[in-house]
């Protein structure tokens, strides 16, 4: 025990490290939770726009109709025909959506030639999109039966157009569990929790076996008649107490910071993703055991701690939605095991419905983050085998024979 | 306690110890003199069953050592030549990590770790990290963190390597009183002077061999030289300086600096002749220094090197 109780020593000298990277995660989490503070809701509901039509035509039963149509879904901001009251309004998001009729527009439509409608829409918003889409709807309907029926006069065909347009189908929201659906906040937290967890595992596991590692204190500690699996043993603990520690606070820091968007959320798919985050630390803590052979200095230890958990976090679509990624990189991903814990996030979180067929995705992705622990566990031992044979170990011994 | 027959340990093609023979009785202070590269850090690896060796026998308190003699291991206490501590841990938590591998029990550890921090004169420093630390406390603390849990035997590999006369003092005071303490001791070094003042027995090694070993008149009796004569003298004609030369008990003599300086052999003692001579010539002298030969004299006279070399 008295390397264990020496681990935890170590650990809390230098405590102000890990903290560094588990403060500046909170902020940055905290900081995103604001920008998802609006409420999100699956569920529709109409909105009613801001627009305005200037018509330099004639007002006819077509344009009419068309300002009919508009008015049922949108609301008329009226302007004048003026260039710089119309940026003006534009800037201001006064209006969403400004359609402008030219001159002889109705003539050209109705003799089959018709001419382009000027829109302007305000950048980054759906609304202005969703304005320009009905108006093209309804002159599209107006078209359709002009060429039909060319006998037809100009408020027939507006007539019927403007039937057409008001059909309505039912559409019935069919929800299979009684709870909401995990937030996008929540989703979007045990994505990036991919990275602390490596990044701070790696830090705490390699800050111990960096100092156990130096060849003269390696040289005293085999002196002393504490045996191998005693030390060994020590060593593991700690690191299975930290994997926990740092498991538990991260998976909790999450929780409680996207607490208020999970409020009715199904309490099994956040276990789920507890479990899921907790498979990820053991992989997390195999490789910091692997990576510890290699790992000599500070220096050596933050660069390959950052290095490796943006690297990995990356290429397996913790920042970055994997449908962004190149070909080459998505296959690529699949060999790590942050891919294949992504892989379950996004799966537990699309869940509506919890039985054998749904959860398999999510019970092959676990398997395949145990997987990655077991083989990356026996790599580290093996590793740890061939460098720890004591010979190797004393470069100091040789240096002096060298001199 | 220490029996070491034909050792031999090979890196590769340097042969780092050849045939080497080694034994220490209880009580001791065993010294391993030698320049850097003959091979005593080596000797104590093994003798730790730290290193693989390719041939030889070694046994400790009378059975064979072997990395798995845990209870050998309980009665060693180990100073390595580098200081071997946690940067992170207080001068306590390293003493107490230490002494917590051979002594499992906090009641019982306790006592001894505040001996042992009272031993090295470490108690104003106790919360201290090592960084905070001077060379010479640091190598206190070093030996601290070796010898707490009180061994039987002490490996002490150049305990005072860039440390200051102060600290030296103390570090060479205390393993005198670890050894009145019942301890026994192994002291490597290449300050030939610390292994003179300390040591009951001293072996001198070369290229991983012994080539003497015995008590400090032993290995002086072993060469032709014997003491070395200085004579303040403002001037000295050459004719004098001949009829020195020419005295049987005198090696050899020269004059340089204002100061007359002559070896003389083995058994011979010409100090007498050597004044009554400078007198008889009128030769007038100022202060007359006699000095025995030193181990470094034994290992120039057995390898033609100096030990510093």
């Amino acid at each position: 025990m008295k390397v264990f109780k020496a681990s935890l020593l170590i650990l809390k000298r230098r405590a102000v490290q890990v903290m560094v990277y588990l403060s500046m995660f909170t902020a940055m989490f905290i900081i995103i939770a604001s920008f998802y503070s609006e409420q999100v809701t699956t569920d529709f509901s109409a909105v009613q726009p801001a627009f305005t039509v200037i018509n330099r035509d004639e007002n006819t039963a077509l344009t009419e109709g068309l300002m009919e149509f508009l008015r049922d879904r949108g609301v008329e901001h009226v302007l004048p025909d003026e260039k710089k009251e119309l940026q003006d309004a534009a800037f201001y998001h006064a209006t969403e959506y400004i359609l402008i009729i030219p001159e002889g527009f109705d003539e050209a439509l109705w003799s089959g030639n018709p001419l382009s409608l000027e829109a302007v829409s305000i950048p980054g918003t759906g609304k202005s999109y969703y304005m320009d889409s009905l108006a093209n709807q309804y002159w599209s309907y107006v078209n359709a039966y002009h060429k039909a029926d060319t006998s037809l006069d100009r408020t027939a065909v507006a007539g019927m157009a403007l039937d057409a347009l008001s059909l309505e189908a039912s559409a019935e929201t069919v929800r299979h569990t009684d709870s909401r659906p995990i937030s996008d906040l929540y989703e979007s937290y045990n994505r990036v929790q991919s990275y602390i967890l490596m990044v701070v595992t790696l830090l705490c596991v390699s800050s111990i076996t960096m100092s156990f590692r130096r060849p003269d204190l390696r040289m005293r500690n085999l002196c002393a008649p504490t045996t191998a699996r005693q030390k060994n043993l020590g060593l593991f603990l700690y690191c299975a107490l930290v994997g926990f520690i740092v498991w538990l606070a991260t998976s909790l820091l999450g929780y409680l910071v996207s607490l208020p968007s999970l409020a009715g959320a199904d309490g099994r798919l956040v276990a789920l993703l507890f479990v899921n985050s907790f498979l990820y630390t053991l992989v997390a803590l195999s490789i910091a055991m692997l990576l510890n052979y290699f790992i000599s200095n500070p220096n050596t230890q933050n660069a390959i701690a950052n290095f490796l958990s943006l690297a990995l976090s990356f290429l397996g679509g913790a920042f970055v939605p994997l449908e962004f990624l190149s070909e080459g990189l998505r296959t690529a991903s699949r060999f790590t095991p942050v891919y294949w814990y992504s892989q379950a996030v996004s799966d537990i979180c699309d869940l509506t419905v919890l039985n054998k067929e749904t959860l398999a995705p999510v019970w092959r992705s676990f398997a395949m983050e145990l997987a990655f622990f077991a083989a990356i566990l026996c790599l580290a031992l093996a590793v740890g085998k061939s460098k720890n044979k004591a010979e190797k170990s004393f470069g100091s011994i040789r240096t002096e024979i060298e001199m | 306690m220490i029996h070491v027959k034909n050792l031999v340990k090979r890196y590769g093609k340097l042969v780092a110890l050849d045939h080497f023979n080694l034994d220490v009785q209880d009580g001791e202070i065993f010294g391993l003199l030698g320049p850097n590269g003959s091979g005593k850090t080596t000797a104590i690896n093994c003798i730790l069953s730290l290193l693989t060796y390719d041939k030889g026998e070694i046994s400790l308190f009378g059975e064979p050592m072997s990395p798995t003699n845990y209870k050998s291991k309980k009665k060693i206490g180990v100073v390595p030549q580098n200081v071997a501590v946690f940067n992170e841990l207080t001068v306590q938590e390293n003493i107490d990590y230490f002494c917590g591998l051979y002594v499992p029990e906090k009641t019982a550890r306790k006592p001894l770790v505040e001996e042992a921090i009272a031993f090295a004169g470490l108690s104003d420093f106790r919360k201290f990290l090592p960084k905070k630390l001077s060379g010479g406390l640091l190598r206190r603390l070093n030996i601290a963190c070796g010898i707490a849990h009180k061994p039987e035997l002490i490996f002490l590999d150049e305990p005072t390597v860039a440390v200051d006369p102060q600290s030296r003092n103390s570090i060479l005071e205390g393993i005198r009183t670890l050894n009145a303490s019942g301890a026994t001791i192994i002291y490597t070094s290449h300050y030939m002077e610390e292994v003179e003042q300390l040591c009951s027995r001293i072996m001198i090694m070369d290229k991983g061999r012994a080539i003497a070993t015995g008590t400090r008149e032993e290995l002086t009796a072993l060469i032709h030289t014997g003491e070395k004569l200085t004579v303040e003298a403002a001037s000295l004609p050459f004719s004098v300086l001949e009829q020195i030369r020419n005295l049987p008990a005198v090696l050899r003599a020269d004059y340089g600096d204002g100061h007359l300086k002559a070896d003389c052999k083995g058994n011979g003692h010409p100090i007498i002749d050597v004044l009554d001579l400078l007198r008889q010539n009128g030769v007038a002298f100022g202060q007359v220094f006699s000095e025995p030969p030193t181990l470094n004299d034994v290992f120039l006279e057995i390898t033609g090197k100096q030990l510093r070399d």
